[in-house]
């Protein structure tokens, strides 16, 4: 990076000084593309492209990857026209709300009116990874078809396809490297879609289809991790069971990246040794996961194949705090751990013993609606602070917390990165003190000053605004949900956090006074999410006019469209969803009529 | 305004509303139309299960936060009506653990709201799988001798036939356990266990701490002299004693685990009373 940037430094001071001659530039177009194709990083290349006019179409000639964070905030044909040779792109679509079933269905975002583009403008195109689209069978087929060079296929989070899409991946994309199948809501049809491949297919390298629910034909992936010799990343998924596996990896010892299926199996447990002297041969594993329903008996084959891993994902398995112990122990390199809760403050505890390179840490509830059940606690969290010093991601989800407990936290781990907090009661105070939650969240943006996502959780006053406004200045994301107490509180949020790009609000007593404080921000962000508030249509409609570049949503829920057409006009009709995101592309042409842009 | 948005949305029987929140902390008049309905934004189990709506919609609005004086007895928001802060935990544990039988196996969390906890479909899908009881045809090499034949032969029917159900409905039965006086619960895989001795160990390294050592002794919990005796609930609501009936009859009747305190009879009782005579 250094050498390439000691370059473009030289080539600007060229440039200022031949500002006044005719010459444009020093080098001829060609050089300065070669030199521009090894700028990788997307936020260089934003830069480089502002330099002056021809470094702009340098820049563009020599792309290869698009990062377009926004679907909607710009339109397959404004890429396609500026750049012209692109091989790979990534492209997110619903807000980020979707997950959590907050988007009504048919919301938009589809991915084919841009395949349709690419299919003239790309032909070459070889990488597509898609985050919230919506993406129908037709559009795989469409894809697999037209598309000759096509090698690498991500979906995350989508929606609108089945396994029959799946199968003309698999049968016509003949250079397949990657498939990558993670969370979507798709469709499971039980096709056979895996046995598609063709016979003499094996240039896979990443196969994942560990959250498909259906099963495939074992001796067709037997056949086909046997003929992959470059198979590095294999995730299936639940189905397959512990003596297949074993087939499995007896086939592909030389992969790197293992989602295992079910491992509890009753007729497996005769088969321990042999499991255990199979998994012993996989000692080049630096990933591993699926994990279903292990428990101590089945972890033990696998003490042998962690001394290298570097991620742990146990968060479908139900372990207790004093299996996770036994189980750490064999994991010395681990640096990023995802957990149930099941495994209790004792298997945090153990965290902090056996874990001191970890950097990322991820607890998920196994009890979300019962607050009996306490899985971990804030003695957990402290406990892993506390032997974890790198540890600079972390998404806790918990009954309990305090605010001596968070500053203490981040006091022994002042880096946090990423620092996603999700008290599951809402409005729950400091449980021992009855206060607000305000000071832990003022000491983490305090504290961390590198801190550049935050959700925060529990009883918030507008105090916790108000620090994250002072002190938050790396901030880029940040999720807030039933919490605040009036608009001061947003107001805080848009006046201070200088490099906000995503706000995300759901069941917070902000209004339209808060919604507008932030006209002249939104530009400079990605986008603002807020539902179940107190803005009505006619702040929305005043920051639309104000503001024509940008896209102001509001939604209803799917059938109500109606009701949104027929109360367009009441300025005081309350907006419950609205989306507001930057665009280039103007007002989308594909809106459901639930979705009013103003 | 608000009558349509109520009418619009009572009228459609077939879309639940979201029931949202009131914030505590908010002096404003809330506009938020109270909605009857209760969506839940699971589309697996909960939607579909009568009985678990019934009785969520059965719970009279929850104490607020502010009334509960700490959050370590969380049971007295999340609890039905009739409890009262009650000193003694175990009246209001006693309030949870009777009552109807719930097909569902957690208790009501009074205040569901779409979308929170912001955990994804893909998870909470996998969580519900995992709650669900299984049917305890489980059995291990041990006690195949004494297992019925004709379980054996429906266990490996099933094997053969449709190995995934069976695989679904026996990896995991998860049950709760309360232990008097300590108000977190947990919960443990029973079938992960094959006598009450391992169980009871394991209790034991949950709720009195991890001992290190691994002890071959038989666990406090089911030992005469203990502090505590360990119950179940068993299909028909009695609390009964752990350990009088064989392994697998406990697996397929067991609820729910408690650990009790025995109550303490002071040494000198009979000799005070025969002193006053």
């Amino acid at each position: 990076m250094d050498p390439k940037r000691k370059k473009l430094d030289c080539m600007k001071s060229l440039e200022s000084e031949s500002s006044d001659s005719t010459l444009s530039s020093p080098f001829p177009d060609e050089v300065l593309e070669r030199v521009l194709s090894l700028v990788k990083s997307n936020k260089d290349r934003s830069s480089v492209s502002l330099v002056c006019k021809d470094w702009y179409n340098a820049e563009r000639w020599s792309r290869t990857h698009v990062f377009i964070g926004n679907c909607y905030s710009v339109s397959p044909e404004i890429v396609v026209r500026r750049f012209p040779k692109i091989r790979s792109l990534t492209i997110k679509g619903k807000p980020r709300f979707s997950d959590f079933n907050l988007v009504p269905k048919n919301w938009g975002a589809e991915i084919h009116p841009w395949l349709v583009i690419f299919a003239s403008a790309y032909p070459f195109l070889e990488e597509l990874r898609l985050k919230r689209m919506t993406v129908t069978d037709e559009s795989l087929e469409f894809l697999a078809m037209n598309f000759p060079n096509f090698n690498s296929l991500s979906l995350f989070s989508c929606d609108g396809f089945s396994t029959e899409g799946l199968a003309s991946i698999a049968q016509h994309c003949k250079n397949l490297t990657e498939l990558d199948i993670q969370e979507n809501g798709m469709e499971d049809l039980k096709g056979s879609w895996l046995s598609c491949f063709p016979d003499n297919f094996s240039s896979l390298k990443l196969l994942n289809f560990a959250s498909l629910h259906s099963d495939v034909c074992f001796s067709d992936l037997e056949k086909l991790v046997g003929r992959c010799k470059s198979l590095k990343v294999l995730k299936v998924n639940s189905h397959v069971t512990l003596d297949q596996l074993k087939r499995l990896l007896d086939l592909a010892p030389q992969l790197t990246d293992l989602g295992t299926g079910s491992f509890w199996q009753e007729s497996a447990i005769h088969q321990l040794p042999e499991l255990e002297s199979t998994f012993g041969k996989s000692k080049n594993l630096l990933t591993l996961s699926g994990l279903w329903d292990a428990s101590s008996l089945f972890l033990k084959v696998l003490y042998h194949a962690c001394c290298n891993l570097t991620f742990l994902n146990l968060s479908y398995a139900a372990v207790r705090g004093v299996e996770l112990d036994k189980f750490l122990a064999h994991c010395p390199k681990l640096q990023r751990l995802w957990l149930l809760d099941s495994v209790g403050d004792v298997g945090l505890e153990a965290v902090g013993s056996h874990c001191p390179l970890l950097e990322e840490l991820r607890v998920f509830p196994t009890e979300p609606y019962d607050q009996d059940f306490h899985g971990v606690t804030e003695l957990g969290f402290i406990a892993v602070s506390r032997g974890c010093p790198k540890l600079h991601y972390v998404l806790y989800f918990c009954q309990r917390m305090t605010n001596a407990a968070v500053t203490t936290i981040v006091q022994n781990c002042p880096n946090f990165t990423h620092f996603r907090l999700c008290i599951m009661n809402p409005h729950q105070p400091d449980y021992i003190t009855n206060e607000p939650m305000d000071e832990a969240f003022g000491a983490v943006v305090k504290t961390c000053t590198k801190l550049q996502r935050l959700s925060v959780s529990g009883l918030l006053t507008d105090r916790t605004f108000e620090y994250i406004g002072k002190y938050a200045k790396n901030l880029e994301t940040l999720s807030v949900a039933f919490a605040g107490k009036s608009d001061w509180g947003m107001k805080c949020m848009l006046s201070g956090c200088p490099r906000l790009r995503k706000l995300e609000i759901r069941d917070c007593p902000f209004g339209n006074a808060a919604l507008l404080s932030g006209l002249d921000k939104y530009e400079s962000m990605r986008s603002l999410w807020m539902s179940a508030c107190n803005v009505t249509m006619k702040a929305c409609k005043l920051l639309a006019k104000e503001m024509p570049r940008l896209n102001v949503e509001v939604m209803k829920e799917e059938d109500e469209g109606d009701y949104l057409k027929r109360n367009e006009s009441d300025d005081d009709c309350q907006a419950d969803k609205v989306y507001v995101y930057r665009t280039v592309a103007g007002r989308r042409r594909d809106a459901p009529p639930f979705v009013l842009t103003l | 305004m608000e009558d349509d948005t109520l009418n619009l949305l009572d009228g459609e029987s077939s879309l639940p509303a979201e029931k949202r929140l009131k914030p505590l902390a908010s002096e404003e008049s809330s506009s938020y139309p109270h909605e009857s309905k209760i969506q839940l934004g699971l589309s697996l189990c909960l939607c579909t299960d009568d009985v678990f709506i019934s009785k969520l919609e059965s719970l009279s609005s929850p104490a607020t936060v502010k009334d509960c004086p700490t959050m370590a007895e969380p049971s007295s928001t999340s609890s039905s009506s009739s409890s009262s802060s009650s000193s003694s935990s175990l009246t209001i544990k006693a309030n949870l653990f009777s009552g109807a039988k719930r097909t569902a196996d957690h208790s009501a969390f009074p205040r569901q709201v779409v979308g929170w906890p912001p955990v994804r479909n893909n998870r909470m899908n996998n969580l519900i799988n995992q709650a669900k009881p299984a049917f305890t045809q489980e059995f291990d090499s041990e006690d195949m001798r004494t297992t019925n034949m004709n379980d054996v032969v429906d266990a490996s029917n099933n094997t053969s036939v449709n190995p995934t159900v069976w695989n679904e409905q026996s990896r995991t039965l998860l049950v709760k356990v309360y232990m008097d006086g300590y108000p977190i619960g947990r919960k443990v895989n029973l079938n992960s266990h094959i006598c009450y001795d391992t169980l009871a160990g394991m209790l034991e390294d949950m709720f009195f701490g991890s001992r290190k050592s691994e002890t071959t002794t038989t666990s406090r919990l089911l030992a005469e002299s203990s502090e505590f005796v360990l119950t179940y609930e068993d299909k028909d609501g009695d609390y009964m004693k752990v350990g009088d009936i064989p392994w697998r009859m406990f697996t397929s009747s067991v609820k729910r685990l408690r650990i009790m305190r025995k109550p303490v009879v002071p040494n000198g009782f009979g000799e005070e009373y025969g002193c006053l005579e």
